[in-house]
């Protein structure tokens, strides 16, 4: 494949994945190709995608982002205990209140780790848990409830055709891939992925960029906390947890490298499919929730074995990493 | 010259080695007596860290074979070379810095006591006559990281002594060392040679080959230009046959200093880790060359022009106006740039494309309200690629799938799209193959045409000769001479890197 096509080659593969699996699971389950069950896996798809995204412009700068799970949940518990939740006029605020407060603890995780020069694992695992003690001091069990009205954000559908999950997903990866290919940030940002150093010395403004990039993370992260109080009309201060091994999956599996550099969000949605497509074919197959969790790991170890190679991925990647040879 | 009673003990014949389709080695034969120094001279890339390479048998080669004491040797590795008698000091220091002296020397050769354990005692002794062998008194249990590069380079030596070869190699040993220190690495190499040791001595340096070798080899392009003994060799035959031709065919006319053309830069500070104060200007269009031994702290010199160099009380003057350059943002502000050596590590994005490689530095340039003018880049970026001939299938095309030379311009190419005043470049040739070189020395000329003010940091002698107006040598973390005109010599430069007498303020208009 030439050059040109290099982000096909990158992010082709995903979608074959997912497609493949998409039509195995409806043969084998009649129901699953109907327009319900579709609306259905959109509405459970859109938290993967925004926090696959959020996830994704933090690895490509070559850091990573452990508590975007304690962000969700904050920003879920503060969406369903603020004073005003039960009257419908304040919709702006419920919506602008959690995911600013997203974005100003993604800065704060940004500005500690370009000013103390911290590995970004640690201060956002450390910041994390922090967050998550200030979630359950806000909330300390599922509870809480939301206006009237904001479940449609969620279930609603546009121009009664279009369900409003599906416009996020589209909006949300058309502005994002905008975002890293044509913009002055997005070039920064593959820029300290591809070297730190060079690009400071190119004097691309490294610090300022990764606290936005931060930034932007804790804001996605807020978003996804409010899509799930809307969703689930209530709040759990512990809902993000899944989410954090989720969004580091999907953004792998999406073909982002963890070494940062390579990559972009045109996979996000592929992965964020086969992610859960995965989930729900081991609850259909009433595969016990200890398994779940053993398959889950290993697919994230041979996401990595196919993505570790620069280029895209590459089945035949897996078998070579673990020493099998003779396969393309 | 060697003795006549003096055997053979390294014969090479035939040697060839191809990488990749490029021919590194073509058909090369060698050899070394006991009791001789044997100087190898080339230009970067003529094939002596190959040859080399291969009697140490880290590269097997395609085809020719190798002789030690007469008998033919097949090596598998630099393990199986070092059992037959071949030791190797390496020109980049092969040291473990986080690991005793003691522990570097006997690292590999680990002598065993009872039990199949390391016998420290043993070490102990084998360190000792090591050490007193070289005439150094080291503690063996500091740190190899707390030396300076002069006792390391002793200790280098001191770990291949312990495998106790016959044949040495020395690729490069005095590049890190002053005069005196030379002095005594020379006296070490005396003896080795009175012991009835083969040295192979490979050093740019070419006063120092004609010192110290009884016999030398010129390489050039992969092949052995000549091999003769030291009595038929003078300085200028020497050059002559290792660059193979004049240096007027390969440097553009220089322009020369002119005292009327107004300054440009003024430089004035002091490096940290040297304490000495530097001062001097730059012309508008003058390219002026900053050489003298390694490690005296031309790098610091070159970066602090950036803002990433330890220098204190810089300050810095353009066009007669303070300028502040406390980082490259600052710095780029005022028109400075700066190409460093190393372009794997600060050079180029390896996994990112041409294109945004060369964009690199210019994006907000080429971008409105944050987003990027990608037709406008696009066509900057093409008219760069085909000014500078580099050699891509595709503006995606990932840098690291480029050579050596194509990275190289994609480093110089995006510097020019930037358009400096002022550009610093360190090493900008090494590594790169000589056509490549020559477009290199005509562009340096062209930005100096154009009125920027162009320094050069290189260890190369023939660039500091051929292609500089001014010449600075800099010696302990200040400048010994400042040469202009006819007085830009290798005698000159090389009477003023090991000189002990600073001058100060040279060439400074304040």
């Amino acid at each position: 494949m030439t050059e040109k096509y290099k982000n096909l080659q990158l992010f082709l593969p995903v979608y074959i994945i997912f497609l493949l699996i998409y039509v195995v699971a409806s043969f084998i389950e009649p129901t699953f190709f109907t327009w319900n069950n579709n609306v259905n896996l959109f509405t459970r798809i859109t938290p993967l995608v925004l926090i696959g995204i959020a996830q994704t412009f933090v690895i490509l700068t070559g850091g990573i982002d452990l508590s975007v799970g304690s962000v969700i949940g904050l920003a879920n518990v503060i969406a369903v205990s603020l004073p005003f939740v039960g009257t419908p006029g304040n919709v702006i605020l419920w919506f602008l209140v959690p995911t600013l407060i997203g974005l100003a603890v993604g800065l704060i995780n940004g500005f500690i780790i370009t000013r103390g020069g911290f590995p970004p694992l640690i201060v956002t695992l450390a910041m994390g848990v922090v967050w998550q003690g200030v979630s359950l001091f806000i909330l300390s069990e599922p509870g809480g409830k939301v206006a009237r009205g904001v479940s449609l954000y969620v279930t609603g559908k546009l121009f009664n055709f279009l369900p409003v999950p599906l416009l996020i997903i589209i909006l949300a990866i058309v502005v994002f891939q905008l975002v890293l290919r044509r913009t002055a940030f997005g070039r920064s940002v593959y820029a300290i992925g591809g070297n730190e150093t060079i690009a400071s010395e190119s004097g691309i403004p490294c610090n300022r960029t990764k606290i936005w990039v931060y930034g932007l993370s804790g804001f996605l992260a807020g978003l996804v906390g409010l899509y799930l109080s809307a969703w689930m009309s209530s709040g759990d201060p512990l809902i993000g947890d899944p989410y954090v091994l989720n969004s580091i999956a999907i953004a792998v599996i999406g073909g982002t490298s963890l070494a940062g550099g390579t990559g972009g969000v045109l996979g996000i949605l592929g992965g964020a499919y086969i992610w859960q497509l995965l989930n729900n074919i081991l609850n259909l197959m009433a595969v016990s929730m200890f398994y779940q969790y053993i398959a889950k790991g290993l697919i994230i170890i041979i996401a990595l074995a196919a993505t570790a190679s620069a280029g895209g991925i590459r089945i035949g990647a897996i078998f070579r990493k673990f020493g099998i040879k003779g396969v393309k | 010259m060697p003795e006549k009673s003096s055997s053979l003990l390294l014969e090479m014949r035939g040697i060839v080695k191809t990488f990749d389709g490029t021919c590194a080695v073509k058909g090369v034969d060698f050899s070394c007596f006991r009791g001789e120094i044997h100087g190898l001279v080339g230009e970067n890339g003529a094939g002596k860290s190959t040859l080399m390479k291969i009697i140490a048998g880290i590269h097997s080669p395609d085809s020719g074979k190798i002789f030690i004491n007469g008998k033919e040797c097949k090596f598998a590795g630099y393990s199986q070379a070092r059992k037959a008698g071949v030791g190797v000091v390496y020109q980049e220091l092969s040291l473990l810095p986080e690991l005793t002296v003691g522990e570097n020397i006997v690292l590999g050769v680990w002598p065993r006591g009872a039990g199949g354990l390391i016998s420290w005692s043993k070490i102990r002794t084998i360190m000792k006559t090591v050490l007193e062998g070289i005439g150094v008194e080291i503690d063996p249990d500091i740190l190899v990281s707390s030396l300076p590069v002069a006792i390391r380079q002793k200790v280098e030596i001191g770990k291949v002594l312990a495998q106790e070869p016959e044949l040495f190699i020395f690729d490069e040993p005095t590049a890190p060392l002053s005069r005196d220190e030379v002095a005594v690495l020379f006296k070490i190499l005396h003896d080795l040679k009175k012991r009835g040791k083969g040295i192979i001595f490979i050093s740019h340096r070419i006063d120092e080959v004609l010192l110290i070798s009884d016999r030398i080899t010129v390489m050039k392009d992969g092949q052995v230009v000549v091999t003769d003994s030291i009595s038929e060799f003078n300085y200028q035959k020497l050059i002559s046959s290792m660059i193979g031709r004049t240096m007027s065919e390969i440097f553009p006319a220089k322009r020369g200093v002119n005292p009327n053309v107004k300054v440009l830069l003024t430089f004035d500070g002091i490096l940290r880790q040297f304490g000495k104060r530097i001062a001097f200007s730059v012309r508008e269009g003058e390219v002026t060359g900053i050489g003298g031994l390694q490690g005296q702290g031309q790098i610091e010199l070159c970066k602090s022009f950036f803002g990433i160099g330890e220098c204190d009380r810089l300050k810095l003057l353009i066009n007669n106006s303070p300028v502040s350059n406390k980082n490259p943002i600052q710095a780029m502000r005022h028109g400075i740039a700066y190409i460093p050596e190393n372009r794997n590590e600060e050079g180029v994005f390896l996994i990112l494309s041409v294109l945004e490689n060369l964009a690199a530095n210019t994006i907000n340039r080429h971008s409105r309200m944050g987003f990027i003018k990608l037709k406008e880049e696009r066509s900057v970026v093409q008219n760069m690629i085909e000014r500078l001939s580099i050699q891509i299938s595709s503006v995606h095309q990932a840098a690291q799938s480029l050579s050596g030379g194509n990275m190289q311009k994609l480093v110089i190419g995006k510097w020019l799209i930037f358009n400096p005043r002022v550009i610093v470049l360190v090493e900008p040739t090494k590594g790169v193959d000589i056509a490549t070189k020559q477009q290199i020395y005509i562009l340096i000329r062209q930005l100096a045409d154009n009125g920027v003010a162009v320094i050069v940091n290189t260890s190369d002698m023939l660039e500091l000769i051929g292609m500089c107006d001014r010449v600075m040598v800099m010696n302990r973390g200040t400048i010994t001479a400042c040469l202009e005109g006819e007085k830009i010599t290798e005698g000159k430069i090389m009477e003023a890197s090991v000189s002990r007498e600073d001058i100060l303020e040279t060439g400074v208009v304040i």
